[in-house]
């Protein structure tokens, strides 16, 4: 009895599947495949060349919808006059919101104060230092006990332009500057003086008698006051010789 | 005075050349000092140290007072001798035409900067920082760190550095100087 049922259940699902097999449409590899569907329609997509262009040959637009009315106007470039008149209004500062305004203008110092101002000697400026000290230096005189005069050498004069001569010279130490000068030997007119100590001493002199002979004499004075004099020397001021230029 | 010297470099019947150690300070710190029979002490650096390294850092307190090494090995001679206080002035040979130094000095209370501004019409020979030399100090100028506690805690700035008319910000972690020689006109 067993085998008997057995054989009819294998026969009812192999008529079920062949049933199957008889109902479902034809599909080949990589199809989309359906299943219980009453009709199938295949369609091939193609693109619209004269859909696209037109497309494209629309402009951009405002596009509105659902509003009651609407009104397009075109902005015009205001008139000449109205130009030149916005030219013509001066730049200023322009708030809003606030307050209060208070214009003042900016007067000059009076001259009292810009004399006084002048007149404030040049410093150094600091903030917010803990501390500070400033040392003025003194020379030890008695210490050093120098009491010997500066020598000269070197001495030389060059001419630095029409008119103009350069006197230059050296000391062995630190030494300041001073040179007279005239135009007859052993009377010289205002020295000029240089209080800075250097070791190479020049001198530029100029407003010179150009063809004329000076005399001069050159001093120094060193750190502990020692003070040397140095021989008369003298120099003649080139003239300055000019050619006739002709152009043919 | 002989005894207060860490080495002699000259001796004689008037006089004594040698340096002279600072108290808790390393040997590089020793200020070189001239003693003369005639009662002259003369306290100095070597050319090549900048003016900045006789700042005294580790006696600066912060108060209206800047402590430099070279009065501190002055006073040490002064009380070996049994004188009295001496009398001090300063002097550069390296600069004779240099009228004035000063020094700038901060601590580390209220704040850790100062600004500096020079005048064009002065005439400025040496520019220098000295800083308290350990701890990781530095000495800032406008914001960039131009030298710290290696190699001495001291060091110049150049003129292009600390140039006149312009507003200058100096930093300092710690105990710290600017020195200045100068000419006024």
């Amino acid at each position: 009895m067993k085998a008997r049922l057995l054989a009819l259940a294998l026969v009812i699902i192999g008529a079920i599947v062949l049933a199957f097999a008889l109902t479902a449409p034809a599909v080949g590899q990589g199809s989309i495949i359906i299943n219980g569907a009453d009709s199938v329609r295949t369609e091939t997509i193609t693109s619209s060349q004269s859909l696209a262009s037109t497309f494209s040959a629309v402009e951009p637009r405002v596009i509105v919808q659902y509003a009651n009315t609407m009104r397009p106007l075109s902005l015009s470039t205001p008139p000449s006059a109205l130009q030149t008149l916005f030219g013509q209004v001066t730049p200023r500062i322009i708030f809003q919101y606030a307050n209060t305004n208070r214009a003042l203008n900016l007067a000059v110092a009076p001259a009292a104060l810009q004399t006084l101002l002048s007149q404030v000697s040049a410093r150094i400026i600091f903030q917010y230092a803990n501390s500070n000290r400033a040392q003025s230096f003194v020379y030890p005189v008695a210490l050093i006990g120098d009491t010997s005069l500066p020598q000269f050498t070197n001495i030389s004069a060059s001419t630095a332009g029409i008119g103009v001569v350069r006197v230059s010279w050296t000391t062995d130490e630190w030494a300041d500057t001073t040179l007279r000068y005239g135009t007859q030997a052993g009377s010289y007119t205002t020295p000029i003086t240089d209080a800075l100590y250097y070791k190479s001493h020049s001198v530029t002199l100029t407003g010179l008698i150009t063809g004329a002979t000076y005399y001069f004499q050159t001093q120094g004075n060193d750190r502990s006051g020692n003070t040397a004099v140095s021989a008369e020397y003298s120099f003649k001021v080139r003239v300055a010789l000019y050619l006739p230029y002709i152009k043919r | 005075v002989k005894s207060l010297y860490r080495t002699i470099e000259t001796q004689t019947s008037q006089y004594i050349i040698g340096s002279i150690p600072v108290q808790n300070y390393l040997e590089s710190d020793d200020v070189h000092v001239y003693v003369h029979v005639d009662g002259w002490v003369l306290a100095y650096y070597l050319k090549a140290d900048p003016t900045g390294k006789i700042f005294d850092w580790k006696s600066y307190t912060g108060g209206a007072t800047i402590p430099t090494k070279l009065e501190k090995i002055l006073s040490d001679v002064a009380s070996a001798v049994g004188a009295p206080a001496p009398t001090i002035t300063f002097y550069h040979f390296q600069y004779p035409n240099a009228s004035n130094m000063m020094l700038i000095a901060e601590d580390t209370a209220n704040g850790n900067d100062f600004t500096v501004q020079l005048p064009s019409s002065y005439a400025y020979y040496e520019r220098s920082w000295s800083i308290r030399s350990c701890c990781g100090v530095e000495f800032q100028l406008d914001g960039t760190t131009v030298g710290n506690d290696i190699g001495g805690g001291y060091g110049t700035l150049s003129a292009s550095q600390l140039a006149p008319d312009v507003t200058h910000t100096i930093a300092v972690n710690g105990n710290g100087c600017l020195a200045l020689i100068y000419r006024v006109p």
